[in-house]
Protein backbone atom coordinates (compact mmCIF):
# COMPACT_ATOMS: atom_id res chain seq x y z
CA UNK A 1 0.00 0.00 0.00
CA UNK A 2 1.88 3.12 -1.27
CA UNK A 3 0.85 7.01 -1.39
CA UNK A 4 -0.55 8.34 -4.45
CA UNK A 5 1.09 11.79 -5.64
CA UNK A 6 -1.20 14.07 -3.84
CA UNK A 7 -1.21 12.13 -0.78
CA UNK A 8 2.07 12.15 -0.84
CA UNK A 9 2.22 15.63 -2.02
CA UNK A 10 -0.05 16.16 0.99
CA UNK A 11 1.72 14.36 3.80
CA UNK A 12 5.43 16.17 3.11
CA UNK A 13 3.48 19.42 3.56
CA UNK A 14 2.25 18.62 6.90
CA UNK A 15 5.30 17.18 7.73
CA UNK A 16 7.13 20.43 6.90
CA UNK A 17 4.93 22.73 8.52
CA UNK A 18 4.81 20.96 11.71
CA UNK A 19 8.12 20.34 11.89
CA UNK A 20 8.61 24.17 11.81
CA UNK A 21 5.76 24.92 13.99
CA UNK A 22 7.84 25.85 16.98
CA UNK A 23 9.79 28.28 15.23
CA UNK A 24 13.56 28.52 15.50
CA UNK A 25 14.79 26.33 18.64
CA UNK A 26 16.67 28.86 20.87
CA UNK A 27 17.98 26.43 23.82
CA UNK A 28 21.08 25.53 22.34
CA UNK A 29 23.25 27.38 24.41
CA UNK A 30 21.98 25.38 28.10
CA UNK A 31 22.81 22.22 26.01
CA UNK A 32 26.47 23.61 25.15
CA UNK A 33 26.73 24.84 28.90
CA UNK A 34 25.51 21.51 29.76
CA UNK A 35 28.51 19.47 27.21
CA UNK A 36 30.97 21.95 28.51
CA UNK A 37 30.73 20.29 32.05
CA UNK A 38 30.49 16.78 30.69
CA UNK A 39 33.21 14.58 30.77
CA UNK A 40 33.87 12.79 27.35
CA UNK A 41 34.85 9.05 27.56
CA UNK A 42 37.98 8.23 28.45
CA UNK A 43 41.12 7.71 26.30
CA UNK A 44 41.20 4.24 26.07
CA UNK A 45 37.79 4.01 24.58
CA UNK A 46 39.04 5.62 22.02
CA UNK A 47 39.11 3.55 18.68
CA UNK A 48 41.53 1.44 17.31
CA UNK A 49 40.27 2.14 14.15
CA UNK A 50 40.77 6.09 15.15
CA UNK A 51 44.43 5.41 16.36
CA UNK A 52 45.39 3.92 12.74
CA UNK A 53 43.57 6.57 10.93
CA UNK A 54 45.38 9.12 12.82
CA UNK A 55 49.03 7.68 12.48
CA UNK A 56 47.35 7.09 8.22
CA UNK A 57 46.79 11.02 8.54
CA UNK A 58 49.89 11.46 9.90
CA UNK A 59 52.06 9.75 7.48
CA UNK A 60 50.44 11.45 4.62
CA UNK A 61 51.57 15.27 6.28
CA UNK A 62 54.69 13.32 7.25
CA UNK A 63 56.16 10.58 5.10
CA UNK A 64 59.38 10.89 5.86
CA UNK A 65 59.08 11.09 9.64
CA UNK A 66 55.92 9.32 10.57
CA UNK A 67 56.25 5.92 8.54
CA UNK A 68 59.26 4.35 10.59
CA UNK A 69 57.25 5.67 13.67
CA UNK A 70 54.09 3.97 12.32
CA UNK A 71 56.60 0.73 11.75
CA UNK A 72 58.13 0.62 14.49
CA UNK A 73 55.26 0.57 16.80
CA UNK A 74 53.50 -2.05 14.94
CA UNK A 75 56.57 -4.47 14.62
CA UNK A 76 56.59 -3.53 18.74
CA UNK A 77 53.20 -4.75 18.85
CA UNK A 78 53.51 -7.55 16.58
CA UNK A 79 55.92 -8.67 19.21
CA UNK A 80 54.39 -8.33 22.47
CA UNK A 81 51.16 -10.16 20.62
CA UNK A 82 53.21 -12.38 19.83
CA UNK A 83 54.72 -12.96 23.08
CA UNK A 84 51.12 -13.52 24.35
CA UNK A 85 49.49 -15.53 22.09
CA UNK A 86 51.24 -19.14 20.38
CA UNK A 87 49.32 -19.79 17.50
CA UNK A 88 48.19 -17.13 15.14
CA UNK A 89 46.38 -18.11 12.46
CA UNK A 90 43.24 -20.22 13.82
CA UNK A 91 40.08 -19.84 13.23
CA UNK A 92 39.26 -16.08 11.51
CA UNK A 93 36.99 -13.10 12.32
CA UNK A 94 36.54 -11.86 15.84
CA UNK A 95 36.08 -13.27 19.13
CA UNK A 96 34.02 -11.57 21.98
CA UNK A 97 35.08 -11.85 25.84
CA UNK A 98 33.67 -10.26 28.84
CA UNK A 99 36.21 -9.95 32.21
CA UNK A 100 34.58 -7.96 35.48
CA UNK A 101 36.25 -5.46 33.44
CA UNK A 102 33.54 -5.25 30.83
CA UNK A 103 33.56 -6.41 26.92
CA UNK A 104 36.61 -6.79 24.91
CA UNK A 105 36.97 -8.20 21.02
CA UNK A 106 39.93 -9.91 19.57
CA UNK A 107 41.00 -10.75 16.13
CA UNK A 108 41.08 -14.37 16.12
CA UNK A 109 44.90 -14.37 15.16
CA UNK A 110 45.22 -12.72 19.17
CA UNK A 111 45.48 -9.32 17.44
CA UNK A 112 43.58 -6.04 17.73
CA UNK A 113 42.54 -6.55 21.42
CA UNK A 114 40.27 -3.36 22.53
CA UNK A 115 37.23 -2.78 24.47
CA UNK A 116 34.27 -1.99 23.69
CA UNK A 117 32.03 -1.54 26.50
CA UNK A 118 32.99 -1.26 30.39
CA UNK A 119 31.07 -3.28 33.32
CA UNK A 120 29.46 -5.42 31.23
CA UNK A 121 28.86 -9.05 30.34
CA UNK A 122 27.60 -11.28 27.46
CA UNK A 123 25.08 -12.62 26.98
CA UNK A 124 25.28 -16.45 25.65
CA UNK A 125 24.29 -16.01 22.14
CA UNK A 126 25.06 -12.46 22.25
CA UNK A 127 26.21 -11.51 18.12
CA UNK A 128 24.07 -10.55 15.78
CA UNK A 129 23.85 -12.56 12.28
CA UNK A 130 25.49 -9.50 10.57
CA UNK A 131 28.56 -10.11 13.21
CA UNK A 132 27.87 -6.13 13.75
CA UNK A 133 26.09 -5.90 17.26
CA UNK A 134 26.57 -7.48 20.63
CA UNK A 135 23.76 -8.25 23.35
CA UNK A 136 25.18 -7.54 27.02
CA UNK A 137 23.84 -7.48 30.31
CA UNK A 138 24.80 -3.71 31.29
CA UNK A 139 26.27 -2.82 34.87
CA UNK A 140 22.76 -1.71 35.91
CA UNK A 141 21.12 -4.77 34.78
CA UNK A 142 19.33 -3.46 31.78
CA UNK A 143 19.86 -5.27 27.83
CA UNK A 144 22.74 -3.41 25.65
CA UNK A 145 23.33 -3.03 22.29
CA UNK A 146 27.18 -2.14 21.01
CA UNK A 147 27.81 -1.47 17.89
CA UNK A 148 31.27 -3.35 17.62
CA UNK A 149 32.36 -0.71 14.96
CA UNK A 150 32.09 1.86 17.24
CA UNK A 151 29.05 3.40 19.00
CA UNK A 152 28.65 2.92 22.97
CA UNK A 153 26.55 0.51 24.27
CA UNK A 154 22.73 1.35 24.40
CA UNK A 155 19.95 0.52 26.85
CA UNK A 156 17.29 -1.14 24.82
CA UNK A 157 14.97 -1.16 27.76
CA UNK A 158 15.37 1.98 29.99
CA UNK A 159 12.90 1.81 32.25
CA UNK A 160 10.90 -1.52 31.62
CA UNK A 161 11.96 -3.40 34.74
CA UNK A 162 12.94 -6.20 32.93
CA UNK A 163 15.97 -8.61 33.99
CA UNK A 164 16.97 -10.22 30.90
CA UNK A 165 18.65 -13.64 31.89
CA UNK A 166 19.03 -14.71 28.01
CA UNK A 167 18.97 -13.36 24.49
CA UNK A 168 18.49 -15.00 20.75
CA UNK A 169 18.60 -13.28 17.82
CA UNK A 170 16.41 -14.21 14.70
CA UNK A 171 18.22 -15.49 11.69
CA UNK A 172 17.45 -12.51 9.89
CA UNK A 173 18.34 -10.23 12.59
CA UNK A 174 15.30 -8.15 12.62
CA UNK A 175 13.89 -9.41 16.09
CA UNK A 176 15.40 -9.89 19.43
CA UNK A 177 13.66 -12.81 21.44
CA UNK A 178 14.94 -12.87 25.48
CA UNK A 179 13.73 -14.37 28.40
CA UNK A 180 13.35 -11.93 31.70
CA UNK A 181 11.81 -11.65 34.96
CA UNK A 182 10.28 -8.51 35.88
CA UNK A 183 11.28 -6.34 38.65
CA UNK A 184 7.38 -5.58 39.65
CA UNK A 185 6.00 -9.50 39.63
CA UNK A 186 8.99 -10.68 42.11
CA UNK A 187 8.65 -14.79 42.56
CA UNK A 188 7.49 -15.26 39.37
CA UNK A 189 9.38 -17.00 36.55
CA UNK A 190 11.39 -15.58 33.77
CA UNK A 191 8.71 -15.42 30.97
CA UNK A 192 9.78 -15.05 26.88
CA UNK A 193 9.62 -11.26 25.34
CA UNK A 194 10.39 -10.18 21.88
CA UNK A 195 11.45 -6.48 20.53
CA UNK A 196 13.39 -4.92 17.38
CA UNK A 197 16.57 -4.69 17.24
CA UNK A 198 16.27 -0.67 18.00
CA UNK A 199 14.08 -1.62 21.23
CA UNK A 200 10.76 -0.42 19.92
CA UNK A 201 7.83 -2.80 19.74
CA UNK A 202 8.40 -4.85 22.60
CA UNK A 203 5.70 -7.37 23.80
CA UNK A 204 5.82 -10.62 25.08
CA UNK A 205 6.07 -13.81 23.49
CA UNK A 206 2.20 -14.74 22.95
CA UNK A 207 1.78 -18.84 22.55
CA UNK A 208 -1.54 -20.08 20.59
CA UNK A 209 -3.56 -22.83 22.21
CA UNK A 210 -3.85 -25.66 19.33
CA UNK A 211 -7.36 -26.00 20.16
CA UNK A 212 -9.70 -23.40 21.48
CA UNK A 213 -7.17 -20.41 20.50
CA UNK A 214 -6.46 -19.45 24.00
CA UNK A 215 -3.39 -17.17 24.15
CA UNK A 216 -1.46 -17.42 27.24
CA UNK A 217 2.19 -15.79 27.81
CA UNK A 218 5.08 -17.97 28.22
CA UNK A 219 6.83 -19.11 31.26
CA UNK A 220 10.36 -19.78 29.65
CA UNK A 221 13.90 -19.42 29.78
CA UNK A 222 17.20 -19.93 27.39
CA UNK A 223 15.57 -19.21 23.79
CA UNK A 224 17.25 -20.08 20.71
CA UNK A 225 15.49 -19.05 17.36
CA UNK A 226 16.16 -21.71 14.84
CA UNK A 227 18.48 -21.14 12.20
CA UNK A 228 15.99 -21.44 9.52
CA UNK A 229 14.09 -18.57 11.68
CA UNK A 230 11.06 -20.84 11.14
CA UNK A 231 11.19 -22.27 15.03
CA UNK A 232 11.79 -20.80 18.65
CA UNK A 233 13.02 -23.21 21.17
CA UNK A 234 12.86 -22.34 25.21
CA UNK A 235 13.52 -24.22 28.37
CA UNK A 236 10.80 -24.41 31.02
CA UNK A 237 12.33 -25.12 34.30
CA UNK A 238 9.67 -27.30 35.45
CA UNK A 239 8.68 -29.13 32.23
CA UNK A 240 12.02 -29.51 29.74
CA UNK A 241 12.95 -28.22 26.22
CA UNK A 242 9.96 -26.49 24.39
CA UNK A 243 9.48 -25.33 20.90
CA UNK A 244 6.85 -23.26 18.90
CA UNK A 245 6.57 -21.00 16.08
CA UNK A 246 7.41 -17.57 16.02
CA UNK A 247 3.78 -16.35 15.64
CA UNK A 248 3.10 -18.96 18.81
CA UNK A 249 1.05 -21.47 17.41
CA UNK A 250 2.42 -25.59 17.10
CA UNK A 251 3.67 -24.85 20.85
CA UNK A 252 4.96 -28.60 21.90
CA UNK A 253 7.61 -29.95 24.45
CA UNK A 254 10.39 -32.38 23.30
CA UNK A 255 11.29 -35.20 24.68
CA UNK A 256 10.88 -36.60 28.42
CA UNK A 257 9.07 -34.06 30.32
CA UNK A 258 12.05 -33.51 33.26
CA UNK A 259 9.86 -33.57 36.14
CA UNK A 260 8.94 -37.12 35.47
CA UNK A 261 12.14 -38.24 36.14
CA UNK A 262 13.16 -35.48 37.53
CA UNK A 263 15.94 -34.46 35.61
CA UNK A 264 17.18 -30.78 34.50
CA UNK A 265 17.74 -29.94 30.44
CA UNK A 266 19.84 -27.24 29.61
CA UNK A 267 23.08 -25.99 27.56
CA UNK A 268 20.87 -27.31 24.24
CA UNK A 269 21.95 -25.66 20.85
CA UNK A 270 20.11 -26.21 17.10
CA UNK A 271 21.48 -28.36 14.21
CA UNK A 272 22.28 -25.74 11.57
CA UNK A 273 19.68 -27.32 9.40
CA UNK A 274 16.80 -26.51 12.29
CA UNK A 275 15.60 -30.00 12.11
CA UNK A 276 17.48 -31.24 15.55
CA UNK A 277 18.95 -30.55 18.68
CA UNK A 278 21.24 -31.62 20.77
CA UNK A 279 21.18 -31.00 25.04
CA UNK A 280 22.39 -32.08 28.20
CA UNK A 281 20.65 -33.59 30.48
CA UNK A 282 21.28 -34.38 34.28
CA UNK A 283 19.79 -37.07 36.63
CA UNK A 284 20.45 -38.92 39.43
CA UNK A 285 20.17 -42.65 40.23
CA UNK A 286 18.42 -44.11 42.66
CA UNK A 287 21.34 -43.82 44.98
CA UNK A 288 21.22 -39.94 44.51
CA UNK A 289 24.74 -40.20 42.27
CA UNK A 290 24.26 -37.40 39.29
CA UNK A 291 25.49 -37.89 35.74
CA UNK A 292 24.88 -35.85 33.03
CA UNK A 293 24.58 -37.22 29.44
CA UNK A 294 24.28 -35.74 25.93
CA UNK A 295 21.53 -36.22 23.49
CA UNK A 296 19.73 -35.50 20.16
CA UNK A 297 16.21 -34.71 19.24
CA UNK A 298 14.30 -33.99 16.34
CA UNK A 299 11.98 -30.32 16.47
CA UNK A 300 9.44 -32.91 15.91
CA UNK A 301 10.06 -34.84 18.94
CA UNK A 302 11.06 -38.24 17.82
CA UNK A 303 13.95 -40.39 17.98
CA UNK A 304 15.93 -38.83 21.14
CA UNK A 305 19.00 -40.50 21.10
CA UNK A 306 21.60 -40.70 24.11
CA UNK A 307 24.84 -39.67 22.39
CA UNK A 308 27.80 -39.44 24.89
CA UNK A 309 30.48 -41.68 25.91
CA UNK A 310 29.92 -41.97 29.32
CA UNK A 311 32.09 -39.43 31.02
CA UNK A 312 31.19 -38.69 34.53
CA UNK A 313 29.83 -35.08 33.30
CA UNK A 314 29.02 -33.71 29.79
CA UNK A 315 27.69 -30.67 28.83
CA UNK A 316 27.68 -27.34 26.86
CA UNK A 317 26.95 -29.48 23.05
CA UNK A 318 27.38 -27.53 20.24
CA UNK A 319 26.52 -28.44 16.89
CA UNK A 320 29.75 -27.88 14.30
CA UNK A 321 28.49 -24.89 11.07
CA UNK A 322 28.38 -27.74 8.70
CA UNK A 323 26.45 -30.55 10.72
CA UNK A 324 28.71 -32.57 10.71
CA UNK A 325 29.79 -32.95 14.09
CA UNK A 326 28.91 -32.25 18.17
CA UNK A 327 31.28 -30.71 20.19
CA UNK A 328 30.85 -31.11 24.07
CA UNK A 329 33.09 -30.06 27.01
CA UNK A 330 33.42 -33.62 28.91
CA UNK A 331 35.17 -34.38 32.47
CA UNK A 332 36.39 -37.34 32.87
CA UNK A 333 38.93 -36.84 35.90
CA UNK A 334 38.77 -33.35 37.91
CA UNK A 335 38.81 -31.22 34.50
CA UNK A 336 36.67 -30.38 31.70
CA UNK A 337 38.67 -31.44 28.08
CA UNK A 338 36.79 -31.36 25.02
CA UNK A 339 34.52 -34.57 22.61
CA UNK A 340 33.96 -34.40 19.41
CA UNK A 341 31.05 -36.38 18.58
CA UNK A 342 30.43 -37.43 14.60
CA UNK A 343 26.79 -37.33 13.40
CA UNK A 344 27.35 -39.25 10.38
CA UNK A 345 29.24 -42.46 12.00
CA UNK A 346 27.75 -41.85 15.51
CA UNK A 347 31.39 -42.22 17.01
CA UNK A 348 33.47 -39.84 19.70
CA UNK A 349 36.42 -39.11 20.01
CA UNK A 350 38.32 -37.59 23.16
CA UNK A 351 39.92 -34.25 21.46
CA UNK A 352 41.22 -32.39 24.31
CA UNK A 353 41.69 -34.11 27.89
CA UNK A 354 44.56 -32.49 28.97
CA UNK A 355 43.28 -28.81 29.14
CA UNK A 356 41.46 -27.74 31.88
CA UNK A 357 38.33 -25.69 30.61
CA UNK A 358 35.66 -23.67 32.01
CA UNK A 359 32.62 -25.81 31.63
CA UNK A 360 29.80 -23.44 30.75
CA UNK A 361 31.08 -22.08 27.28
CA UNK A 362 31.80 -23.42 24.20
CA UNK A 363 31.50 -21.90 20.72
CA UNK A 364 32.33 -23.03 17.51
CA UNK A 365 34.23 -20.73 14.75
CA UNK A 366 32.21 -19.78 12.12
CA UNK A 367 35.14 -22.16 9.12
CA UNK A 368 34.41 -24.66 11.56
CA UNK A 369 38.27 -24.89 12.31
CA UNK A 370 38.61 -24.61 16.08
CA UNK A 371 36.65 -24.25 19.04
CA UNK A 372 36.46 -20.89 21.30
CA UNK A 373 36.11 -21.58 25.48
CA UNK A 374 38.11 -20.45 28.23
CA UNK A 375 40.15 -21.63 31.43
CA UNK A 376 38.81 -22.73 34.74
CA UNK A 377 41.05 -20.33 36.08
CA UNK A 378 39.24 -18.35 33.72
CA UNK A 379 42.48 -16.23 33.02
CA UNK A 380 43.12 -17.54 29.27
CA UNK A 381 41.00 -17.93 26.59
CA UNK A 382 41.39 -20.95 24.39
CA UNK A 383 41.31 -21.58 20.88
CA UNK A 384 41.37 -25.49 20.29
CA UNK A 385 41.92 -26.41 16.84
CA UNK A 386 39.83 -29.05 15.69
CA UNK A 387 42.90 -30.57 13.56
CA UNK A 388 45.16 -32.30 15.74
CA UNK A 389 48.01 -31.35 13.57
CA UNK A 390 47.64 -27.32 14.73
CA UNK A 391 48.48 -26.17 17.95
CA UNK A 392 45.74 -24.58 20.45
CA UNK A 393 45.81 -20.88 21.01
CA UNK A 394 45.74 -19.34 24.73
CA UNK A 395 45.58 -15.97 24.86
CA UNK A 396 46.13 -14.42 28.82
CA UNK A 397 43.38 -12.09 30.22
CA UNK A 398 44.64 -9.95 33.09
CA UNK A 399 40.94 -10.68 34.98
CA UNK A 400 38.50 -13.25 35.59
CA UNK A 401 36.20 -13.83 32.02
CA UNK A 402 33.05 -14.27 32.30
CA UNK A 403 31.82 -15.32 28.76
CA UNK A 404 33.11 -16.06 25.36
CA UNK A 405 31.34 -15.87 21.61
CA UNK A 406 32.76 -16.11 18.25
CA UNK A 407 31.58 -13.76 15.70
CA UNK A 408 29.50 -15.25 12.72
CA UNK B 1 33.78 16.08 13.88
CA UNK B 2 37.55 14.87 14.50
CA UNK B 3 38.27 17.94 16.47
CA UNK B 4 35.20 17.47 18.40
CA UNK B 5 36.34 13.96 19.09
CA UNK B 6 39.61 14.92 20.46
CA UNK B 7 37.74 16.66 22.98
CA UNK B 8 37.16 20.66 21.08
CA UNK B 9 34.06 21.91 22.76
CA UNK B 10 34.03 24.79 20.21
CA UNK B 11 34.22 22.57 17.62
CA UNK B 12 31.64 20.37 18.91
CA UNK B 13 29.63 23.71 19.66
CA UNK B 14 29.73 24.44 15.56
CA UNK B 15 28.22 20.44 14.55
CA UNK B 16 25.39 21.20 17.38
CA UNK B 17 24.68 24.58 15.68
CA UNK B 18 24.68 23.28 12.44
CA UNK B 19 22.75 19.94 13.16
CA UNK B 20 19.90 21.72 15.64
CA UNK B 21 18.24 22.90 12.65
CA UNK B 22 17.37 19.43 11.18
CA UNK B 23 17.60 17.57 15.15
CA UNK B 24 14.77 19.82 16.83
CA UNK B 25 12.00 19.28 13.48
CA UNK B 26 12.91 15.64 13.22
CA UNK B 27 12.32 15.62 17.17
CA UNK B 28 9.39 17.70 16.82
CA UNK B 29 7.84 15.23 14.44
CA UNK B 30 8.42 11.82 16.36
CA UNK B 31 7.30 13.02 19.72
CA UNK B 32 4.55 15.14 18.69
CA UNK B 33 5.42 18.01 21.17
CA UNK B 34 7.78 21.16 21.70
CA UNK B 35 8.76 19.94 24.99
CA UNK B 36 9.28 16.06 24.41
CA UNK B 37 11.54 17.83 21.64
CA UNK B 38 13.44 20.04 23.35
CA UNK B 39 14.51 17.26 25.56
CA UNK B 40 15.28 14.54 23.37
CA UNK B 41 17.49 17.10 21.40
CA UNK B 42 19.63 18.06 24.52
CA UNK B 43 19.67 14.28 25.58
CA UNK B 44 20.96 13.43 22.39
CA UNK B 45 23.95 16.18 22.00
CA UNK B 46 24.92 15.35 25.19
CA UNK B 47 25.28 12.19 24.45
CA UNK B 48 26.62 12.23 21.42
CA UNK B 49 29.18 15.07 23.34
CA UNK B 50 29.94 12.21 25.79
CA UNK B 51 30.21 9.58 23.44
CA UNK B 52 32.27 11.17 20.72
CA UNK B 53 35.23 9.61 21.24
CA UNK B 54 33.89 6.09 20.63
CA UNK B 55 32.36 7.16 17.22
CA UNK B 56 35.24 5.41 14.65
CA UNK B 57 34.88 6.75 11.26
CA UNK B 58 34.06 10.58 11.67
CA UNK B 59 31.76 9.93 8.43
CA UNK B 60 29.14 8.65 9.95
CA UNK B 61 28.79 11.54 12.10
CA UNK B 62 25.36 12.45 11.08
CA UNK B 63 24.13 9.09 10.84
CA UNK B 64 25.20 8.54 14.36
CA UNK B 65 23.66 11.34 15.47
CA UNK B 66 20.25 10.55 13.93
CA UNK B 67 19.92 6.94 15.97
CA UNK B 68 20.99 8.87 19.27
CA UNK B 69 18.27 11.32 18.23
CA UNK B 70 15.61 8.55 17.84
CA UNK B 71 16.54 6.65 20.64
CA UNK B 72 16.04 9.75 22.75
CA UNK B 73 12.88 10.57 21.11
CA UNK B 74 11.76 6.64 22.03
CA UNK B 75 12.90 7.66 25.60
CA UNK B 76 10.67 10.63 25.65
CA UNK B 77 8.16 9.21 24.66
CA UNK B 78 8.12 6.02 27.42
CA UNK B 79 9.02 8.99 29.87
CA UNK B 80 5.59 10.22 28.59
CA UNK B 81 3.39 7.13 28.91
CA UNK B 82 4.54 6.37 32.30
CA UNK B 83 4.14 10.13 33.43
CA UNK B 84 0.39 9.71 31.97
CA UNK B 85 -0.28 6.50 33.21
CA UNK B 86 0.92 7.82 36.70
CA UNK B 87 -1.06 10.54 36.50
CA UNK B 88 -4.35 8.39 35.30
CA UNK B 89 -4.38 10.26 32.09
CA UNK B 90 -5.48 8.93 28.89
CA UNK B 91 -3.35 9.44 25.97
CA UNK B 92 -5.26 11.35 24.03
CA UNK B 93 -5.19 13.44 20.80
CA UNK B 94 -4.56 17.38 20.68
CA UNK B 95 -8.04 19.11 19.82
CA UNK B 96 -9.58 19.70 16.98
CA UNK B 97 -9.45 23.22 16.26
CA UNK B 98 -10.42 24.39 13.10
CA UNK B 99 -9.73 28.28 13.77
CA UNK B 100 -9.61 29.04 10.62
CA UNK B 101 -12.74 27.33 9.54
CA UNK B 102 -11.03 26.32 6.38
CA UNK B 103 -10.72 23.03 5.00
CA UNK B 104 -6.75 23.17 4.84
CA UNK B 105 -7.12 23.51 8.75
CA UNK B 106 -9.16 20.78 9.10
CA UNK B 107 -6.82 18.44 7.06
CA UNK B 108 -3.48 19.16 9.21
CA UNK B 109 -5.69 18.85 12.15
CA UNK B 110 -6.54 15.00 10.67
CA UNK B 111 -3.03 14.11 9.58
CA UNK B 112 -1.55 15.65 12.86
CA UNK B 113 -4.01 13.13 14.89
CA UNK B 114 -3.31 10.04 12.59
CA UNK B 115 0.42 10.88 13.07
CA UNK B 116 -0.38 10.92 16.48
CA UNK B 117 -2.06 7.59 16.62
CA UNK B 118 0.62 5.35 15.07
CA UNK B 119 3.38 3.89 17.29
CA UNK B 120 6.75 5.82 17.49
CA UNK B 121 8.93 3.67 15.68
CA UNK B 122 6.69 3.68 12.60
CA UNK B 123 6.73 7.69 12.53
CA UNK B 124 10.31 7.13 13.26
CA UNK B 125 10.68 6.09 9.68
CA UNK B 126 8.29 8.06 8.07
CA UNK B 127 9.97 11.03 9.10
CA UNK B 128 14.12 10.22 7.70
CA UNK B 129 12.32 8.92 4.81
CA UNK B 130 9.83 11.35 3.51
CA UNK B 131 11.56 14.57 6.14
CA UNK B 132 14.92 14.29 5.53
CA UNK B 133 14.88 11.89 2.46
CA UNK B 134 17.16 9.55 3.40
CA UNK B 135 17.31 6.41 1.86
CA UNK B 136 15.65 3.00 3.11
CA UNK B 137 19.11 1.64 3.80
CA UNK B 138 20.31 5.08 5.24
CA UNK B 139 16.92 4.74 7.69
CA UNK B 140 18.09 1.23 8.56
CA UNK B 141 21.63 2.50 9.40
CA UNK B 142 20.06 5.50 11.77
CA UNK B 143 17.95 3.20 13.33
CA UNK B 144 20.35 0.33 13.54
CA UNK B 145 17.87 -1.84 11.97
CA UNK B 146 17.93 -3.83 8.99
CA UNK B 147 17.35 -2.07 5.73
CA UNK B 148 14.37 -4.46 4.79
CA UNK B 149 13.19 -4.15 8.48
CA UNK B 150 13.11 -0.44 7.96
CA UNK B 151 11.61 -0.87 4.35
CA UNK B 152 8.62 -3.31 5.89
CA UNK B 153 8.57 -0.82 9.14
CA UNK B 154 7.87 2.19 6.24
CA UNK B 155 5.13 0.04 4.70
CA UNK B 156 3.13 -0.89 7.70
CA UNK B 157 3.70 2.79 9.12
CA UNK B 158 2.24 4.45 6.16
CA UNK B 159 -1.00 1.28 6.46
CA UNK B 160 -0.74 2.78 9.79
CA UNK B 161 -1.18 6.26 8.99
CA UNK B 162 -4.39 5.28 6.49
CA UNK B 163 -6.05 3.25 9.06
CA UNK B 164 -5.54 6.48 11.48
CA UNK B 165 -6.61 8.65 9.39
CA UNK B 166 -9.91 6.31 8.56
CA UNK B 167 -10.95 6.15 12.37
CA UNK B 168 -9.99 9.17 13.74
CA UNK B 169 -12.51 10.96 10.93
CA UNK B 170 -16.32 10.50 9.65
CA UNK B 171 -14.91 12.75 6.30
CA UNK B 172 -13.14 11.36 4.02
CA UNK B 173 -9.42 11.83 4.72
CA UNK B 174 -7.02 12.78 2.48
CA UNK B 175 -4.74 9.83 2.33
CA UNK B 176 -7.99 7.35 1.83
CA UNK B 177 -9.81 9.45 -0.97
CA UNK B 178 -8.92 9.47 -4.69
CA UNK B 179 -7.64 12.71 -5.90
CA UNK B 180 -7.98 14.17 -9.15
CA UNK B 181 -5.31 12.63 -11.62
Amino acid sequence: MTLDDRDRARLLDWLDEEATSDGAATYLDDVLATTARTPQLPAWQRTWRASVARAGDLARRQPRLAWPAVATIAIAVLLAVGALWRAPGIGEGLIAYSTGEGIFVVRADGSGTRRVADGARLYRTPWSPDGDQLLVRMEGGGLGAIDVHGDAAVDLLPGDGLDVRAVTWSPDGSRIAFSATDAGTAGRPAQLYSVDPDGTDLHPFIATGSVDGERTAIDGDDPAWSPDGRWLAYIDRTSGLWVLRPDGSERRQLGVAVAADGSVIGGYAWAPDSTRLTYQRRASDARGVASTGIFIIGVDGAAERHIAADAQVEVTPRWSPDGRQIAWLAATTEVFGVTLFDVGSDRSVELRSDVALHRGWLDWSPDGTSLAAYTAARDELALISIDRSSPDAYLSITARITGVAWQP
Amino acid sequence: VERAREGDHDAFADLARLALARLHPTARLITGDRESAQDAVQEALIRAWRDLPALRDPDRFEAWLNRLLVRACYDEIRRRRRRQTVEGMAISGRPVTHEDGTDSAAERDRLARAFERIGPEHRAVIVLHLYLGHSIREVGEALAIPEGTAKSRLHRGLRELRAALAANERVPSPLTEAGPR
